[in-house]
């Protein structure tokens, strides 16, 4: 059995891990409290799953070229906020409002990206007072009340079921795959772990340094007003707050999957599973009636347990594997 | 050479069998190693022969796995950094320990702070004996409230050398002190070393530049494969000799012969602002390396980098296309490279594999409307990996795991694959043991004469003179000359070095 | 350059701002120099400058405290669940429990930090979330009792200076004598510039690492227990806005997030820029939300106008020489 857990890269080696601690809170869950094992019971954790992860689509890319993006929270806010308001509760909205609200992620995105690499700012700092302005238009806008409905073929998407399986999840697996295809696979992808690893080099390497930095911020922006849109869909009012938590969620999502804060390490399956992990943890903890204090300590508790163990992986690999100096 | 070197001085250390393995790997065999008050000592070796990591368990950095230390006729067991310095054992590492946006004197006595009556730390005393310590090191006059990163590498020095002394070691250890020094500069550097060796104390001074060694030391010791080789009187050995001991076989010639004619077809030409503001024009003949000489300082890596696009734009002639640069990527289209001197910082990845580091300026050429031909990118890596003899355990090895040497080689292997037709080299082989420079000499010969145009820009004479047809001496921003032929000499280069005025270059 | 080079141009853009917003308010609106406003202002801004200081000196090693808001909240409602004893030591309790509470959870982090290599960014957002957990588990909603003696801490004077500036004042020059005058304090910064350096110049990073959390602990307990003097009741979820706004203030107020650069004399100014916003919007009677868009900007401006290379970055300048 070890020599067949050997056998497995490294790579792979965490993901498995993650999907079997998965199976097996599943399993726990469903000893503890029958019903718990069931369809129904997935799709909604799978749900909750599908908006961090999609979040956390951008958030990885992010982290990866080592840095990140506090403007999430504040960007699904907008997609909630300003998806109800321009939909109205009408589907003859749909086109122009949703486009709309993505080409504001995006332009929020390059902002950002503009920002951190042709201003020099730091991404915390950077995503953060874009964060902030976003705050202020969603704000304005909704002047603290938003009004508006999510158009019925939202509703659908938010709410409805395909073959049983939650609508957000497909849209989150097909774009999940989407992502981890660019970057394993594109010179894009690739870019943007050289960018991680050694940003310097990169330049030297000829890679379009800026023009990555900015992509990435972009699709971040633009993940994340979608995210916000398909929330709306799912609660059909929508919510000032609703992007709050995301940002934590979604970097530890990324962070639980294994993807390193200093960058260049990591992928975006494990930022999925990491997702997942955590909707489940939350749901399992809902089932016990711990309330919601006892919910967040678990969450953290959770965190600092899964990353422990990444960072003494990662110690003894390097002290194993380094040459005498 | 040294008379000192007759007299049997005392052993201030004594190091007897010590033994030192990694993970397994011996790095230091039984080593036996001694250094005398009032002696320089000088400890050569290729890379990975032992010789850091024996002088870091003198440090109190590692602990040795056997073997005993003596030190002035204790034995002694250091646990850390600081052991070692109380009981007087310094070491003046080759990248310095200064925190460049603190000032002078906060820098020296980092650590150190002396606290005053009120209990707080006492400023105008720490800049009081700061001032006193830059005086032993020939900086008297510098002001000690200046930030370090304001200060010239030289100079740097001299504050670290300032700040070993105030622990009034009896053993000091130079690691790679003269790698980024000018001729000059070192030999301020050699002053204060003999000043110090007049004091009584033990220095130790590990090298890689071998004329320095055999110029300066009273006993040089060898070591190779963590054995210790051979130690005698620095009058016993020559280069050759060392050089002999060093990797167990005769190097006849490090550098591979100079081609007698070169054709007279131009392959690279520029016209770029250099530092001095003038635009220097230079052109290269096929086959043909060409140097850049000259004090440190004098402008030349922001000229050479101007080429790679770094800076206000250079007219560019790459084999008869004309193009302007103005970022790397242009540069790149246009066939230039540049590899930086620093290799982690600047060229390489360290923790990504050897492949991604070698594939990383050929992505373009390697993918089919923006996806990656991953079959291609193994077969072309691999090939160029064994090339160029790159020690790995596997492509996918990290390369924060490789050996200097090896990390360079990884560097040309990138450039190589991206068919380079020009290259910009700054210091190539700084830091690396004389086996792989011999490589990278041959590999760099054997690009000029397939075409590439190569420019090289080294402080090491030796190289200077042994790699290079033709050298440009930069002094004060611009051309101070051109050497080729039987003009390239030492003494030629160091007159232009320091301008025809005769004043010394920026210090 | 020079020591005081390098500190005036750490500190001169913030104060420039400053100075820039004052005016300006005070040219649109009179009432904006009254000694009522000003007053106020001190009383608002000293929780946020508490803050700031404690994200500051950990900013400092390089690190960050996503924790401070749940700290700040933990802080809150302890001070509002303390048993109402009719004596003075009431105040004795008040002042001293809330900011010990956050000192033993600023440990807490500083352990962790310390002793493994976990990035502090981990550690503070998982412990942040457990603090608050915390903080509702002993307060749900906003509510508690905060006894009367402790309310005087928010409106009293001493010698007619108000409390609020006199706790301000202590706290940044206590601080700023920590960091420039102590040993600790000069390791802070050895220990932000370079780690490895600093290390072997003799300074024990787990030490130091230990010392900045707990610091940040206290500070977020005391910015606690005077919130709740202020609102005269605790709130568990009082503290986070402070998480962000804390390290806006202390990297508008000249730290850089890399850490070895900054310090605290750059808070204060930081955190005015903050409320001065708010104030100025106020009297001129524009809405309330324009405060986030502006303070964007602001940090977008001060970070862009001190980034040392930023002509380079946009192709105007040459390159500097070696």
């Amino acid at each position: 059995m070890m020599g067949l857990w050997r056998k497995i890269p490294e790579g792979w080696r965490s993901l498995l891990g993650l999907w079997a601690a998965i199976l097996l809170l599943f399993g726990i869950g469903g000893m503890i409290s029958p019903g718990f094992f069931s369809v129904s019971q997935a799709g909604a954790i799978f749900r909750s799953a599908s908006f961090i992860g999609l979040v956390a689509m951008g958030q990885t890319l992010a982290i990866l070229i080592g840095g990140i993006d506090l403007s999430v929270g504040p960007l699904v806010s907008l997609g909630s906020v300003f998806g109800c308001l321009m939909l109205a509760g009408r589907d003859e909205n749909n086109l122009w409002a949703i486009s709309a609200i993505l080409l504001i992620g995006v332009a929020a995105g390059v902002l950002n990206g503009v920002g951190v690499s042709l201003l020099g700012i730091s991404p915390m700092v950077m995503t953060l007072a874009t964060g902030a302005i976003v705050t202020g238009a969603v704000l304005i806008y909704s002047q603290g009340a938003p009004t508006g409905n999510a158009s019925p073929a939202l509703r659908a998407v938010g709410v409805g079921f395909t073959w049983s399986i939650p609508n957000s999840v497909l849209i989150w697996l097909a774009l999940g795959a989407i992502l981890s295809l660019v970057l394993k696979f594109t010179t894009f992808g690739r870019g943007i772990y050289y960018l991680g690893a050694n940003e310097t080099a990169a330049r030297f390497s000829g890679l379009r340094v800026n023009f990555i930095k900015t992509a990435v911020y972009a699709l971040s922006g633009l993940t994340a007003a979608l995210t916000g849109i398909i929330i709306a869909g799912y609660t059909s009012v929508a919510f000032v707050a609703a992007g709050r938590d995301y940002p934590m969620q979604s970097i530890a999502a990324a962070v639980i999957g294994g993807v390193a804060m200093t960058g260049g390490r990591g992928g975006y399956g494990g930022a999925a599973a990491g997702a997942v992990l955590l909707c489940l943890i939350e749901s399992l903890l809902t089932n016990l009636n711990m309330q919601e204090p006892g919910r967040k300590i678990m969450n953290g508790l959770v965190i600092i347990m899964l990353m422990s163990f990444y960072y003494r992986k990662r110690l003894d690999a390097a002290s194993k594997k380094k040459a005498a100096t | 050479m040294n008379p000192e070197a007759e007299t049997a001085g005392t052993p201030v250390l004594e190091m007897f069998g010590v033994d030192k393995a990694f993970a397994g790997n011996p790095v230091v065999r039984q080593v036996d190693f001694s250094c005398r008050a009032g002696e320089i000592h000088g400890l050569v070796g290729e890379n990975g022969a032992g010789k850091s990591t024996l002088m870091k368990i003198l440090a109190g950095v590692h602990r040795p796995d056997a073997g005993r230390i003596i030190l002035n006729g204790r034995e002694v067991g250091f646990r850390n950094y600081g052991e070692a310095r109380e009981a007087g054992v310094c070491v003046v590492y080759q990248e310095l320990s200064l925190l460049p946006q603190m000032s002078v004197a906060e820098n020296i006595f980092m650590g150190r702070w002396r606290r005053g009556r009120s209990g707080l730390v006492d400023w105008s005393g720490i800049r009081r004996e700061a001032g006193l310590a830059l005086e032993k090191v020939g900086l008297g006059g510098l002001d000690v409230n200046r930030l370090v990163s304001s200060l010239p590498m030289a100079a740097r020095q001299l504050i670290e050398v300032a700040k070993a002394l105030l622990y009034e070691p009896r053993a000091v250890v130079f690691d790679e002190p003269t790698t980024t020094l000018t001729g000059e500069e070192a030999a301020r550097l050699f002053g204060l070393m003999r000043e110090l060796k007049s004091q009584g104390k033990g220095i130790i001074f590990i090298s890689h530049r071998l004329k320095e060694i055999l110029e300066a030391c009273d006993r040089i010791t060898v070591m190779k494969d963590g054995e210790r080789v051979v130690t005698g009187p620095a009058a016993d050995f020559t280069e050759n000799r060392l050089i002999y001991h060093m990797i167990g076989r005769d190097l006849t010639q490090i550098f591979p012969p100079k081609p007698k004619r070169l054709p007279d077809r131009i392959v690279f030409s520029c016209s770029a602002p250099a530092p001095g503001g003038e635009k220097i024009e230079l052109s290269l003949r096929e086959g043909e390396v060409l140097g850049i000489g000259g004090l440190n300082g004098q402008g030349q890596v922001p000229f050479l980098e101007t080429l790679f696009g770094l800076g206000p734009g250079a007219e560019i002639s790459v084999r008869g296309v004309r193009r302007r640069v103005k970022s790397p990527r242009e540069a790149m289209r246009a066939g230039v490279t540049l590899i930086p001197e620093d290799r982690n910082g600047q060229s390489s990845f360290p923790i990504l594999s050897i492949r991604n580091n070698i594939s990383s300026a050929s992505l373009a050429r390697l993918s089919v409307a923006g996806f990656l031909e991953t079959w291609r990118e193994k077969r072309e890596v691999r090939k160029i990996a064994e090339a160029l003899q790159i020690r790995m355990t596997s492509p996918a090895q990290e390369v924060r795991f490789l050996s200097g040497g090896n990390v360079q080689k990884t560097v040309f292997a990138r450039w190589l694959l991206a068919d380079p037709k020009a290259m910009v080299l700054l210091s190539p082989t700084s830091g690396i043991d004389v086996g792989t420079k011999q490589q990278i000499y041959r590999l760099i010969r054997e690009l000029a004469a397939g075409g590439v145009a190569i420019i090289v820009l080294t402080g090491d004479m030796v190289e200077l003179i042994g790699l290079c047809d033709r050298v440009l001496v930069m002094y004060g921003g611009r051309v101070g000359g051109e050497l080729s032929g039987s003009e390239l000499t030492e003494e030629n280069i160091m007159r232009i070095s320091v301008g025809r005025a005769g004043g010394e270059g920026a210090a | 350059m020079s020591e005081r080079g390098r500190d005036l141009r750490i500190y001169l853009p913030v104060y420039a701002i400053v100075l820039a917003v004052y005016i300006f308010a005070g040219w649109r609106s009179a009432s904006f120099f009254t000694w009522n406003n000003n007053v106020n202002l001190f009383g608002r801004v000293t929780p946020l400058i508490l803050a700031g200081l404690a994200q500051t000196v950990v900013i400092l090693t390089g690190g960050i405290d996503l924790s401070v808001g749940s700290m700040i909240s933990v802080a809150s409602v302890t001070a509002a669940s303390l048993p109402y004893v009719d004596t003075p030591a009431n105040l004795v309790l008040w002042t001293l429990i809330p900011p010990l509470a956050g000192l033993a959870m600023g440990a807490v982090n500083g352990l962790l930090i310390a002793k493994w290599p976990f990035p502090p960014f981990i550690v503070t957002l998982a412990s942040s979330s457990v603090y608050l957990g915390l903080a509702l588990y002993i307060l749900r909603e906003p509510g508690g009792e905060v006894s009367l003696d402790a309310t005087l801490v928010s409106s009293g004077k001493i010698q007619g200076i108000p409390i609020p500036l006199l706790l301000m004042l202590a706290a940044v020059a206590a601080a700023h004598l920590l960091l420039s005058r102590t040993r600790i304090g000069r390791s802070i910064y050895a220990l932000g510039g370079n780690e490895t350096l600093a290390i072997q110049s003799g300074i024990r990073p787990d030490r130091v690492k230990f010392f900045v959390y707990s610091l940040s602990g206290l500070f977020s307990g005391l910015a606690g227990a005077y919130l709740s003097a202020w609102m005269f009741a605790g709130d568990p979820l009082v503290g986070e806005p402070y998480v962000m706004n804390s390290i806006a203030v202390a990297v508008i107020g000249g730290s850089s997030l890399m850490g070895g650069r900054g310090g605290v004399l750059g808070v204060v100014g930081g955190a005015y820029i903050f409320y001065l916003i708010n104030n100025i919007l106020n009297l001129l009677g524009i809405n309330a939300f324009y405060q986030y868009i502006a303070k964007g900007a602001i940090l977008i401006a001060a970070l862009a106008v001190s980034a040392p290379d930023l002509l380079q970055r946009l192709g105007l300048g040459r390159r500097g020489s070696e």
